[in-house]
């Protein structure tokens, strides 16, 4: 750093103050929180009274004979593949379609209406739903018997409930993505399509063979930032919709972890499953960065 | 040619289709809003007969149970001031970081963005403690200052971007005219980002609007209830018959001012949110 030698007292006395008060706050009421979940997890702790007992690994060894938290672990892993997998190709492909054809002009228009969702608390799109999925009433299975489809118990039923989270989630989050990766395609050169076009590469060897590597850093950013958003509104969907009913079919981890703090006010268990959380988003994080690396390329 | 048409006809249809598949509930939600439970029953899509009277009393009787006079000051009071709270904390390590030519600034950058991974959630058990401990469990303070802590890595996420998009000489002109550091963040550049910080409030409070796990474990009180908790009264339980009417009503209610909001800066929200972040 060259300017360091120019630094004076006072500029230090100003660097100390803009980053340090910041991070005390960040750190002593977000990051430490998350880290001392970790001590909590091998206590008795039950909420009420603050006087608690170190039990050792008892809340894992109660976590591990549970089938439902297996289940959570499984049923948080399908929300959030079934959304990178449907609703992700769904976005870059709509994208795409609105970036490259000029011809509509009512393009931000078509953007502002497929956001909407996405701004909309996830709670209120859990109640919305609920009338959707009405098994007599509902839109959907008018649409399905339409076609002579038999009715569908969708959240009823332990076989479809998950899917029918998994779609609700799809729902919501495929115009955020849509306008994240838009801007993805938008700022890819144009010149880059003209040459590609002279030398009279189709549409379609355009998206896979400009369009996805120059945009593979925003499609594998989302992926990452994703999981936490899953978790969050996986929660909010979940808890509204079903509480992780029927027979635990759709609970996913942060509703597991809810219902052993409030329902059997078990702090100490719901602890130990925050430190799953953590360890399964971590580790989820590590294999998508893996698995998505791919060369970077310069614009 | 003729190729190009059929093109444009399908695309079309598929843009139009979403737009129908995007709306649909929303447009469920207002007609039933509007109807009697037993409206609803009779079909999902059905009109009212008495539009004014059923509507009238939805809303009304919505307004009454949810208490939503209350709890939608409380969403305001706690909301502004964790707006408030967010938004400084988060201007002032965004400038260090982006603009300071810190030896730390990755370091502490990445700091920050392990927020934006871990979920919140995992530090629940510990936070009820702190909240017990320091005597702030059931107050409007503790969910000021945990919704703040909460923002901070997106807001910090956002605004770095921004602060990096503007000409490095303006803090180098600011010192030869004597501005001190101080001086040039707040006078200089801060008025700079003005969309930044628009950007970020919005989304800031938009998840305060929704936010209602850490009300359901802080909050005990029913008078300190934020609107999102409100809204936890008319949740559905499968298996009883509920008022359809008047959750829908309810529904409106909340969603009221984050429509009014979206349609007022819809560009600031598209646009806020890839302005740095795909570049940068």
């Amino acid at each position: 750093m060259k300017h360091n030698r120019l630094r004076t007292r006072s500029d230090r006395t100003f660097d100390a103050a803009m980053t340090g008060i910041p991070t005390a706050v960040y750190v002593v009421l977000y990051l430490l929180p998350c880290v001392a979940g970790l001590f909590f997890s091998f206590t008795n702790f039950g909420g009420y009274s603050l006087s608690f007992k170190l039990i050792g690994f008892a809340n894992y060894k109660k976590m591990f004979a549970d089938p439902a938290f297996f289940k959570s672990i499984l049923n948080f892993l399908k929300l959030y593949l079934g959304t990178v997998l449907i609703c992700f190709p769904l976005a870059l492909g709509v994208a795409i379609i609105l970036t490259k054809n000029p011809s509509i002009r009512e393009k931000h228009l078509y953007r502002v209406i497929y956001f909407f969702p996405s701004t909309v608390p996830a709670m209120l799109i859990a109640i919305m739903w609920m009338a959707m999925f009405n098994p007599t009433l509902g839109v959907l299975n008018r649409i399905l018997g339409i076609f002579g489809f038999k009715a569908v118990q969708w959240l009823g039923s332990t076989k479809t409930v998950m899917t029918s989270i998994t779609l609700v989630v799809i729902w919501r989050q495929f115009g955020f993505y849509m306008v994240y990766f838009m801007a993805g395609v938008t700022s890819i050169p144009t010149d880059i399509f003209e040459s590609a076009t002279i030398d009279g590469a189709s549409g379609w060897r355009q998206v896979f063979s400009i369009i996805i590597p120059l945009t593979w850093e925003v499609i594998r950013t989302s992926m990452l930032f994703y999981i936490q958003s899953a978790v969050n509104i996986g929660f909010d969907i979940v808890y509204i919709m079903t509480q992780g009913g029927p027979d635990n079919a759709s609970q996913i981890l942060p509703t597991y972890m809810y219902q052993q703090m409030t329902k059997n006010l078990d702090y100490g268990m719901a602890s130990a499953i925050g430190v799953a959380m953590l360890v399964v988003t971590m580790v989820l994080a590590l294999v998508v960065l893996k698995l998505t690396k791919r060369e970077t390329y310069e614009m | 040619m003729k190729r190009s048409i059929g093109k444009t006809i399908v695309t079309r249809f598929i843009l139009i289709l979403l737009t129908v598949i995007t709306l649909l509930p929303f447009a469920m939600m207002f007609l039933t809003s509007t109807k009697t439970n037993a409206e609803f029953y009779q079909g999902m899509w059905s009109l009212p007969k008495n539009i004014v009277e059923s509507t009238s009393h939805n809303y009304s009787e919505a307004w009454a149970e949810g208490n939503f006079g209350q709890d939608f000051m409380n969403t305001v009071i706690i909301s502004f001031s964790a707006l408030a709270l967010a938004l400084m904390l988060s201007s002032m390590v965004s400038y260090a970081i982006a603009r300071r030519n810190l030896r730390h600034a990755q370091t502490l950058s990445n700091l920050y963005l392990v927020g934006l991974l871990i979920p919140g959630m995992v530090g629940l058990t510990p936070m009820f403690v702190m909240a017990r401990f320091l005597g702030l469990f059931n107050t409007r303070i503790i969910l000021i200052i945990l919704y703040t802590a909460m923002v901070m890595p997106f807001c910090v996420f956002l605004m770095t971007s921004f602060f990096r998009t503007l000409p490095s000489e303006m803090e180098e002109a600011a010192s030869i005219d004597g501005a001190t550091p101080w001086q040039a963040f707040s006078k200089i550049i801060l008025p700079l980002v003005r969309p930044a910080f628009v950007a970020a409030g919005i989304f800031c409070f938009l998840d305060f609007w929704s936010e209602y796990l850490y009300g359901l474990v802080f909050i005990v009180d029913p008078t300190k209830k934020t609107i999102s908790m409100g809204m936890l009264t008319f949740k559905v339980i499968s298996g009883f018959k509920i008022d359809w009417g008047v959750t829908m009503a309810a529904c409106v209610i909340f969603i009221a001012p984050v429509l009014i909001l979206y349609i007022l800066f819809q560009r600031q929200v598209v646009g806020g949110l890839t302005a740095g972040s795909v570049k940068g």
